[in-house]
């Protein structure tokens, strides 16, 4: 069997958001939707502030979207079977035909990563055509089931698919295809041989909240660990970083105890998360 | 944009207001063909479809590799989807070159909104209401072109033809209708003036300065070069949120094992990914360099062969007039050559007498009784001033940190320092800076090695191997070469009299707006072509619509070591229209039609016809699009045969007037009584200055990934994530100035102020402001540069055709809550 996933390297990953902006124009994502945030783990409200005493400080980034988690809480909530997962591979996937807005699984998601139209659909001003991928598509496996639509309705749910239009044609996810930093890799869980899967051996990739065994098909590898001498502004002197007490992938963890200390613009329904 | 079929119809279907099922009926009763697709859906799907295939036919749909021409640099190519008449999607295009991968950023994916900005300027305008005013009437082309005919005609014929100054394009790089472009060859024809060939309207950048004198070159390294380095210094350079696709090269020599070491006040994006931060006081990078040689010379860390042989190290210099000691002077025999003193000899003799064995350091006196030294000995001396502790008295940075980082450069082997055109350029004595780098590097012989050098620009460095003659300057017609920094001053002593801005937002950008305001409003005619009513549009006398590179055919040659091709892919929209054919306009109603008569293709062909290997377009269009350049074209004879990563300099030959590394520059000799990378305190912005009681916070306005410049400002997508301009405080200063997080403040000195928000960050250095560059002057008030000021550093001029830089970090301010 095949298990999609996706490895986000954060130790690469430099905030810079054409992730995020390459989601919004592959999926035509109206104004104040995002299928794909780029969260600073840091010490302020605004993307981009560190924690910390100048010149002590640090941050780094998370980007955050569908976990397509093994165990999806928002499959099992789903009255209508809308939000499912694809047996074929893994992919959690949103069916537009039957969405009936009910919102549960945007309660359900621990991850905060749903997003509801809540009005009319509204563009970038002038562009009144979908952009990105044109045209509707339906799941490769289940042909009734409408997964895209350029121009997705009032009241309905609508999330990060992998790019399912993408993936279903034997292409990457578009955040994949364009990161220009290189932090994202595509590939088969399940293949040991694949690229993501030595990665994730290689690199103590984490899940996000593993404590709630929702066993995500996104992964991360920790943030960048500086090695070498550095200064020590405490001390006017210099210390070793190799010797740095922070325990590789703690900050991921931080974020699982949604200490508030992440920042990032979140659409207004999933508010709830993160420490905006 | 309304247009048949697909978009209209399937839009309309898709409003709620109509089930989704009901459009679903609609479409399987009538079997309607939608526009350019066969939608094949539901019911109707299952019936023809045995199997999964793509449900939608995308017949209409075509992919046309284009580029990103804007000011950034990066280059990257575009690969366009257009869905019949629009382009609906941008994705990172192919170079064709395994070592150069695709790449793309969060501008370069946000283009489709330019392109169909509701805000475009749509049809000529001329000014009713007087400069500023707002109030535009519409005009057709032809009236446009008339004016502007006339116009020039009297001024002409009144002032002479060069008091028309046609500004540089900064918006665009291309090369028929943009930097090196068709603003160049009007002016030649109709006998103007015109800026520099560097594209730098504002002088944005000090490095050239400093190349040329150093090394005789402004050169770079190709960018996948720094994965041979092991070291990386980004100096001043917070690639990962500027050139962002560029730092993906520093990011897999890091993984490769390289130390990533970042310099700056400010920590950011770059300083997350690297193995070290050095944060320092702002404009003090030339004393942390000059403490890094310093360790370097005293633990005998250098190269001295390479100093002996590659540089001017062994040439004596005279110590009354600070110039290179020359053979003439001591024998009158008219020879220029240079002097040593020789050990074997003890004598001081022509430096390449034969079996002379040049001595690297030491004092000597010459048979006339003049004291000289070699110039290692000045460098030497020089640095002593300059020991790790004093340099972190006046850095900020650990005594023991400067030790181990030159220590760590100097053993790295190679090491290469990459510089960006902000940072260490932006300020008044970064001519000097740069050269301390350069200097530093030299010391270990990085120069010219793969893996090493100080770069500022990866791309070719085409002025060098390339003949723009026939294109920019016709039939031997020269246009009047005006520095742009020196705009104003031109203005006031009457020397300009009309201008032409083309795609370059030049009051946003010039320092010190108010000063430029003054000038502009001096000029007789003012005609702006621009996309957008930018700050500067708003006050021309007439304003015309350019269409954008995506409107238009031309081929860009800058940024990296490809050239691009970028075909028109869509009609210019409303009444938009290429540069080219505006300017040709223009000429034909002055009498220099015959000067424009060729199109965008014709003038590529005779652009690729001055490059030494006689690449056509056709041979780009038959590689897609794009072709790295031949070796041929890539520098001058002189530096043949090239590398792979381009490496400048490989040959160690150099174009100085020495033919070595001049560490010891003469010709800044009458500006700075040396001719050594000396340090100098800031400017304006240091507590010396007496203005810092004042003013007693220094102000950088840095570059933001949210645009380039002051392009893609007014994009909803990037407006979305970067919604607030602000102003970076520390919380210290906040506390003390009673300044809380996202509080209006008005920032001000003596030449202007601006109000925005506070934002507080620990990142920010205390004392220390930092307001993101480029936000139109409606900010919510004033442009940034109202606070910057255009001090010429006249030391840089020495170099032709790069003009002095603004020093846009060198700005003393203060800064004061706004109450409500
Ligand atoms: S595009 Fe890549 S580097 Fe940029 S924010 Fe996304 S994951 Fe990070
Ligand atoms: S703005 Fe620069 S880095 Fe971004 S896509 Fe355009 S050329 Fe590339």
């Amino acid at each position: 069997m095949t298990r999609l996933g996706m490895v986000i390297d954060l130790s690469r990953c430099v905030g810079c958001n054409t992730c995020a902006v390459a989601c919004k124009e592959e999926n035509n994502e109206p104004l104040g939707i995002w299928w794909n945030r780029v969260l600073t783990v840091g010490g302020g409200d605004y993307i981009d502030v560190p924690e910390g005493e100048y010149p002590n400080v640090d941050m780094h980034y998370l980007p955050l979207a569908c976990q397509h988690c093994e165990d999806a809480p928002c499959v099992k909530v789903c009255p209508v079977a809308a939000t499912y997962k694809r047996t074929e591979d893994g992919v959690v996937l949103v069916d537009f035909d039957r969405c009936i807005g009910c919102r549960y699984c945007m309660a359900a998601c621990p991850y905060g990563v749903r997003n509801f139209n809540w009005g009319e659909p509204v563009y970038s001003p002038g562009v009144d055509f979908p952009v990105g991928h044109q045209g509707d598509h339906y799941d490769k496996y289940n042909p009734s089931r409408l997964v895209y639509m350029p121009e997705r309705p009032k009241g309905v749910v609508e999330k990060c698919t992998f790019c399912v239009q993408r993936i279903d044609n034997n292409e990457v996810p578009f955040c994949v295809e364009t990161c220009p930093e290189g932090a994202r890799v595509f590939g088969d869980l399940e293949n040991p041989d694949s690229e993501i899967s030595g990665i994730i051996q290689n690199g103590n990739a984490q899940q996000l909240l593993p404590e709630l065994g929702t066993n995500p098909q996104v992964y991360y590898v920790p943030p960048y660990q500086k090695k070498g001498i550095v200064p020590d502004y405490a001390n006017q002197s210099v210390i070793n970083a190799n010797e740095s007490t922070i325990a590789p992938g703690q900050s991921i963890i931080d974020l699982a105890e949604e200490n508030g200390y992440v920042s990032g613009f979140v659409p207004p329904q999933s508010k709830k998360k993160g420490g905006e | 944009m309304v247009k048949e079929g697909y978009s209209v119809s399937l839009r309309e279907a898709l409003n709620p207001r109509l089930s989704r099922r009901k459009f679903l009926a609609l479409l399987g009763a009538a079997g309607v063909t939608v526009g350019a697709y066969e939608i094949l859906r539901g019911s109707v799907l299952k019936s023809l479809q045995p199997a999964y295939e793509e449900q939608i036919t995308n017949a209409s749909l075509t992919k046309v590799r284009t580029a990103h021409v804007n000011n950034c640099d990066g280059s990257c190519g575009l690969l366009a989807t257009l869905n019949g008449g629009e382009i609906v999607k941008f994705s990172p295009a192919t170079f064709n070159d395994p070592d150069f991968p695709p790449r793309i950023c969060l501008r370069g994916l946000s283009q489709i909104q330019y392109v169909y900005h509701p805000d475009r300027l749509k049809y000529p305008m001329q000014s009713v209401g007087g400069r500023g005013s707002g109030q535009w009437k519409q005009i057709t082309w032809d009236e446009a072109a008339s004016l502007i005919a006339s116009k020039f005609q009297s001024i002409s014929s009144q002032y002479g033809s060069k008091s028309i100054y046609i500004a540089p394009y900064t918006g665009n790089l291309s090369v028929i209708n943009g930097l090196i472009g068709v603003g160049y060859r009007f002016a030649s024809v109709i006998g103007a003036s015109a800026g520099d060939f560097e594209g730098d309207n504002e002088g944005d950048s000090a490095s050239p300065a400093g190349a040329v004198e150093e090394l005789g070159a402004f050169d770079g390294h190709e960018l996948n070069d720094l994965v041979n380095s092991n070291m990386i210094i980004l100096w001043g350079n917070n690639l990962a949120e500027t050139d962002i696709p560029d730092m993906r090269f520093v990011l897999d020599a890091r993984d490769n094992g390289a130390r990533v070491v970042y310099i700056d006040p400010r920590y950011t994006p770059t300083a997350v990914v690297a193995d070290q931060w050095v944060p320092l006081r702002p404009g003090t990078d030339g004393a942390l360099a000059l403490s890094m040689i310093n360790v370097i010379i005293n633990e005998g860390l250098y190269n001295s062969n390479y100093m002996l042989n590659y540089t001017v190290g062994p040439f004596l210099v005279r110590q009354d007039t600070m110039l290179f000691l020359r053979e003439n002077d001591l024998s009158g025999n008219g020879s220029n050559n240079y002097m040593v003193y020789d050990t074997v000899t003890g004598q001081i003799l022509p430096y390449n007498s034969p079996g002379v064995v040049p001595a690297l350091t030491g004092t000597y006196k010459t048979a006339n009784g003049v004291s000289v030294k070699t110039s290692f000995q000045m460098l030497s001396e020089l640095v002593s001033k300059y020991d790790p502790s004093t340099a972190s008295n006046i850095t900020g940075v650990p005594a023991q940190a400067i030790q181990q980082l030159a220590e760590d450069f100097a053993k790295a082997n190679p090491a290469a320092i990459k510089v960006g055109f902000g940072g260490i350029s932006h300020w008044y004595y970064g001519d000097l800076t740069y050269r301390a780098l350069i200097t530093l590097s030299a010391l270990i012989g990085y120069i010219g090695v793969h893996g090493g050098g100080v770069t500022t620009y990866n791309g070719a460095l085409l002025d060098a191997a390339t003949d723009l003659t026939d294109w920019l300057t016709p039939d031997g017609k020269q246009y009047n070469y005006i520095p742009p920094l020196s705009f104003a001053d031109q203005v006031f002593n009457g020397n300009i009299k009309a201008a032409w801005f083309p795609c370059d937002n030049f009051i946003n950008q010039q320092g010190d707006t108010n000063r430029t305001i003054k000038a502009i409003e001096q000029l007789d005619f003012v005609v702006v072509s621009d996309a957008f009513m930018t700050p500067t549009a708003k006050y021309a006398d007439i304003v015309l619509p350019i269409a954008t590179e995506y409107e238009k055919t031309d081929l860009l040659l800058g940024g990296n070591f490809f050239l691009q091709y970028t075909p028109k892919l869509i009609e210019p929209l409303w009444e938009s229209m290429a540069d080219l054919d505006m300017f040709a306009l223009v000429a034909s109603k002055m009498g220099y039609g015959s000067y424009f008569n060729g199109t965008a293709e014709d003038y590529i062909g005779l652009v690729l016809s001055g490059f030494p290997s006689g690449t056509t377009l056709d041979d780009i269009k038959a590689n897609g699009n794009v072709m790295r350049l031949k070796d041929e074209d890539i520098a001058t004879s002189s530096y043949q045969p090239i590398t792979k990563p381009y490496v400048p300099f490989y040959q160690q030959s150099f174009p100085t007037p020495s033919g070595r590394i001049e560490f010891y520059v003469e010709s800044v000799v009458p500006y700075y009584k040396t001719g050594l990378p000396i340090y100098k305190e800031p400017n304006e912005a240091s507590p010396q200055n007496v203005l810092y009681t004042k003013y007693p916070f220094v102000m950088i306005t840095s570059h933001t990934r949210f645009r380039t410049h002051t392009q893609w400002d007014n994009l909803a997508w990037l407006l979305e994530i970067n919604p607030h301009q602000f102003v970076e405080i520390n919380p210290s200063d906040a506390a003390a100035k009673g300044i809380n997080d996202g509080d209006k403040v008005k920032i001000y000195n003596d030449r202007g102020y601006i109000i925005t928000t506070a934002r507080l960050t620990p990142g920010m250095r205390p004392g220390v402001l930092n307001v993101y560059q480029g936000h139109w002057s409606d900010f919510p008030t004033g442009t940034v540069n109202n606070l910057t000021n255009q001090d010429i550093n006249p030391a840089q001029s020495v170099v032709y055709l790069f003009q002095s830089n603004t020093p846009y970090f060198d700005v003393l301010v203060n800064i004061e809550k706004v109450s409500s």
